[in-house]
């Protein structure tokens, strides 16, 4: 609605319905949806978690066997729970919340120590000469760089459940998640949450149509990606950002959520529209970056000449 | 009251309110329509916002007594309906009279079922007549609409009496209403208010 015209003004019915339109469809376009209405709503329904009751603060104690005999219940219900969650193919009823941790161990020297090394090494003067055989075809393109990641030189902790543990000494980073879904299910290696799955961060809320998460113990980080979700909506509180991409997935090492096939990207100052799709999203905290793949350089066959 | 009779049976297809991810998809599927109904009886964006939003988190707390086989898209409009009266009784605004709210009510019915049995859209229809529209015209309603600019700064821009700008838009508006009502099939008639 243009915000010249007031409530007041003595626009008649006939028109006010085209008036409407054309308002909206200024603000929306032809496809476009209000994402930021569409999450509140969502907030205080579909994902409305139950309020707690207040009531049993005001109540007189328990007596002791009626205390022994709910803590029995409770104890079978959450080993139930386990069980079921450990059973492929097994959905739930009610959509189960867990808590997830990633906690970041460096095996040697922190990355940023072993760069520093590096960098006051001797300078190389001469390149060996290769000496295997040169393919011609055209290598595969490169898959998108994740920031900071040293492939090895940390490993994965991943524990379920409330922890009140202090870090491990040579911790780098722990990062904590809640994630709500329909159902889940379990394998060897993954934990896979599915339908309308709502993963609660410190700093984000990322919506998914699915979510995987790599199963509870000490892995390297190689060999587990962590959080990985298609089909998601990020939403950023402060500051304020709303994302939607094909696909993510949260690099545990730098705090970055990484987005690739975005699809749109809004910030308080405006909205982001046009990405390539092997183009990169990266969040973190109060920076964001869009990078794009990096570009692949050939072996030229022909001989040099001057 | 003089509502015109609207089709209220269900167009939902497969989805059922009752179902977390239907709910999640209804919210998707109408919220846009519902927006633009609550933003012709407001002529307010922010209140006709809160409006959608405050109806949707009733009819999600309200779920139980929706009957599955009636049109979720009508029993939505009604509660923006009744939000919309309650909001007029608090801030004592402009009313519409009863032909005036069965005429935008009717046009709304129109487009939500169209856009569910034919795919085709409200706004997919207004850009087809807003491309019909004479050049004048159709410059006026970029200015004022797609640019956000005032009354005053379109006739500025276009160097024309402030006058001339509202008598544009309201010939342009009529125009796009024809047009609309062409393409969803029928042409209505109303008594005049």
């Amino acid at each position: 609605m243009n915000p010249n015209f007031t409530p007041d003004d003595p626009l008649p019915g006939s028109e006010r319905f085209i008036d409407a339109a054309l308002s909206e469809h200024a603000r929306l376009g032809r496809d476009g949806r209000d994402a930021e209405m569409i999450h509140r709503i969502l907030l205080e329904t579909v994902h409305r978690r139950p309020a707690i009751s207040r009531e049993s603060e005001k109540r007189p104690l328990i007596q002791w066997h009626s205390w022994l005999a709910g803590s029995a219940a409770a104890a079978a219900l959450v080993a139930l729970g386990f069980v079921t969650l450990s059973m492929p193919g097994t959905g739930r009823q009610v959509r189960p919340s867990e808590e997830l941790h990633f906690t970041v161990r460096y095996l040697e020297t922190p990355p940023v120590a072993e760069k520093a090394a590096t960098s006051t090494a001797a300078p190389q003067v001469a390149a060996r000469p290769y000496p295997g055989p040169v393919s011609l075809e055209s290598p595969a393109l490169a898959t998108g760089s994740s920031p900071g990641i040293a492939p090895a030189n940390y490993e994965l902790i991943t524990t379920l459940g409330p922890s009140f543990e202090s870090l491990p000494a040579a911790a780098g980073r722990k990062e904590n998640f809640r994630i709500t879904a329909d159902t889940s299910l379990a394998s060897a290696e993954r934990r896979l949450y599915q339908g309308s799955v709502v993963v609660e961060h410190a700093l984000y809320r990322i919506e998914a149509t699915e979510v995987s998460v790599p199963v509870p113990g000490r892995t390297l980080a190689v060999d587990a990606p962590p959080l990985l979700a298609s089909n998601v909506m990020v939403i950023q509180e402060s500051p304020r950002r709303i994302a939607h991409a094909k696909s993510l997935h949260f690099d545990p090492l730098s705090g970055s959520v990484v987005l690739t096939g975005v699809e749109s990207f809004e910030t308080d100052g405006g909205k982001l529209g046009r990405f390539a799709p092997d183009d990169q999203l990266v969040l973190n905290g109060e920076r964001f970056s869009v990078e794009s793949a990096p570009a692949v350089k050939y072996a030229s066959p022909q001989e040099v000449t001057r | 009251m003089h509502l015109l009779p609207i089709d209220d049976r269900s167009q939902n297809g497969d989805l059922d309110p009752r179902h977390p991810g239907d709910f999640t998809a209804l919210v998707e599927r109408h919220h846009r329509d519902l927006l633009v109904y609550a933003v012709a009886l407001t002529r307010n964006d922010a209140t006709a916002r809160d409006i959608v939003q405050e109806s949707f988190i009733i009819a999600y707390e309200k779920i139980d007594l929706f009957d599955v086989t009636r049109d979720f898209a009508t029993w939505m409009r009604g509660i923006v309906r009744n939000k919309w009266r309650e909001w007029l009784r608090k801030n004592k605004r402009y009313d519409l009279n009863d032909n005036e709210l069965a005429r935008i009510d009717a046009d709304m019915a129109l487009w939500q079922n169209r856009r569910v049995q034919e795919d085709n859209s409200l706004f997919d229809a207004l850009e087809q007549c807003l491309d019909r529209l004479p050049e004048n015209l159709r410059t006026v309603i970029d200015a004022f609409y797609y640019e956000g600019r005032s009354g005053d700064e379109v006739a500025e821009l276009l160097q024309v009496a402030p006058a001339a700008v509202r008598k544009r838009l309201q010939r342009a508006r009529t125009l796009l209403k024809q047009c609309l009502d062409t393409k969803s099939g029928r042409s209505l008639s109303f008594p005049e208010s």
